[in-house]
């Protein structure tokens, strides 16, 4: 594809994901608040939100440092580059053989952004943030690449043009081998993909590093004004993108194939088909989860991890590889 | 997982919210002309919720029925009451006043010719919307009306 067409859709994608993100945002709040029998804000709030603090003052500390004010551009940089690998009911703009280890760096490079601007700006409650950031980061990782990685490694077994690459999801889907063995495995990866988009989001239990009442918003303790609005806005594309990978794994089918769309409106249709998805998906993963459940302490958090959704995943995993090379037959 | 919980929560997301909208539904984009409306009778406000029996509200004071005994100063434990000496009345300043009632339960009142029973000057109104930008407002203190026309 021209380079041109590439930079045009990437910018387009760019303005209907923040769009998408943020009205999200809106009807989230909004189910949460209905859910505890309130009335809730409008569902444009998210934007309102975002230009109230675009036209904010922005309150640097004195002993912030230089990244202070570059590590929210630079968060919002990589959710827009991000998102030229993202899954969005088509192929990514910029899939390639093995692009998925591009999508998993800067997923993490969002957060590492996250905490570099809060250890730059010099607050205790905002380091405290960022240390659990940092060990949360380190945890969520480990299962949700090793599930990645069996799920696209087994589609590849099926002969792709692109192995490892997040466009596969829409040649051949994992329910479509269907043998017991692979379905249940699936079935297992789904939950961790599900508990791992919560954590991605920081949400129910693991709302850790932003913990209002205990740390002070964590990493964003010291943020304001327009520097807070690019990190809201940049982690609202992330919510957008992780919540994309769930679905592009999981429930890849498009609509606009039985309607015999071809062009650009099946793209159009497609997308708008993912988007709905996405709700569905965050609505289960963060809507639901974040008001039916509290906080948890770090060390729980981390237990949790390590100790019941990493062995998740390992038996999803086997169960899968079990299933391809026909150790039982 | 606390699923009992979580039907919980969908159970409510499905019922009418709790909340009583006052004064209106949504935040006006414009306070003022809101207020026009609604003295014009086109924007109908949704009442606060109503107060019980026994509220004490604002202190209404009636000077006529005041014969100055100085009681609600003696026993006003929050020094809300200030005595005028020239009129032998006195004034209250809403600011200072705790809302006890103790005044109330006090006064004596003033019996007019051809009433039964005496009745107090002081008495708590049902008004609580005594929100203001001055604490020494018009609104807000309560006094004779002369101790206002000779500004003492």
């Amino acid at each position: 594809m021209n380079i041109v067409y590439l930079t045009l859709g990437l910018i387009a994608i760019y303005l209907y994901v923040s769009a998408a993100s943020l009205l999200w945002e809106g009807v989230d709040r909004k189910l949460v608040a209905r859910m505890q029998r309130r009335m809730g804000p409008p569902i444009l709030q998210p934007f309102y939100d975002f230009l109230k603090l675009v036209s904010k003052e922005s309150i640097i500390p004195r002993d912030a440092n230089k990244f202070f004010e570059i590590a929210p551009v630079l968060a919002l940089a990589s959710s827009i580059a991000l998102l030229a690998y993202t899954p969005l009911g088509f192929e990514p703009l910029l899939a390639t053989k093995g692009d998925v280890i591009v999508f998993i760096y800067l997923l993490a490079l969002i957060a590492f952004v996250r905490v570099m601007g809060a250890v730059s700006s010099g607050s205790p409650y905002a380091q405290i943030g960022a240390q659990r950031e940092i060990i949360m980061l380190a945890s969520r990782e480990v299962p949700m690449m090793l599930g990645l990685f069996a799920i696209l490694w087994r589609l590849s077994k099926l002969g792709v043009e692109k192995p490892f690459s997040l466009g596969t999801f829409y040649q051949y889907n994992i329910w479509e081998i269907g043998t017991p063995l692979t379905v249940f495995g699936t079935f297992v990866l789904f939950i961790v993909f599900l508990l791992w988009l919560a954590s991605e989001i920081e949400v129910g239990y693991f709302n850790i590093p932003e913990a209002e009442t205990e740390v002070a918003e964590g990493p964003m303790a010291e943020y304001s004004g327009r520097h807070l609005a690019l990190f809201k806005l940049s982690s609202a594309l992330k919510e957008f993108a992780s919540a994309s990978l769930v679905v592009a794994i999981f429930f890849p089918w498009g609509i606009s194939g039985y309607l015999g769309l071809t062009g650009i409106g099946a793209v159009v249709l497609d997308l708008l088909f993912h988007t709905l998805k996405v709700f569905i998906v965050l609505f289960v993963s963060m809507s639901v989860f974040r008001a039916i459940t509290g906080r948890l302490r770090i060390t729980q958090a981390v237990g949790m991890f390590w100790g019941r959704i990493l062995p998740m995943s390992f038996i999803g995993v086997l169960l899968i590889v079990i299933d391809v090379l026909g150790v039982i037959a | 997982m606390p699923t009992k919980a979580m039907f919980l929560m969908i159970k409510q997301m499905l019922q009418r919210p709790f909340t009583n909208p006052f004064p209106v539904k949504h935040a006006p984009k414009d306070v003022t002309s809101l207020v026009e409306k609604i003295q014009k009778g086109e924007v109908k406000i949704y009442p606060p919720v109503p107060v019980p029996e026994g509220f004490r509200g604002k202190l209404h004071y009636d000077p006529e029925r005041c014969i100055g005994c100085r009681l609600c100063i003696t026993v006003c434990p929050a020094n809300a009451m200030e005595w005028i000496p020239e009129l032998r009345k006195i004034r209250h300043y809403v600011s200072r006043c705790m809302f006890c009632a103790l005044c109330v339960d006090v006064c004596p009142g003033k019996k007019f010719p051809g009433e039964e029973k005496a009745v107090k000057a002081l008495s708590m109104s049902e008004e609580f919307l005594i929100a203001d930008y001055d604490k020494y407002s018009d609104n807000l203190i309560e006094e004779p009306p002369e101790a206002k026309e000779k500004g003492i």
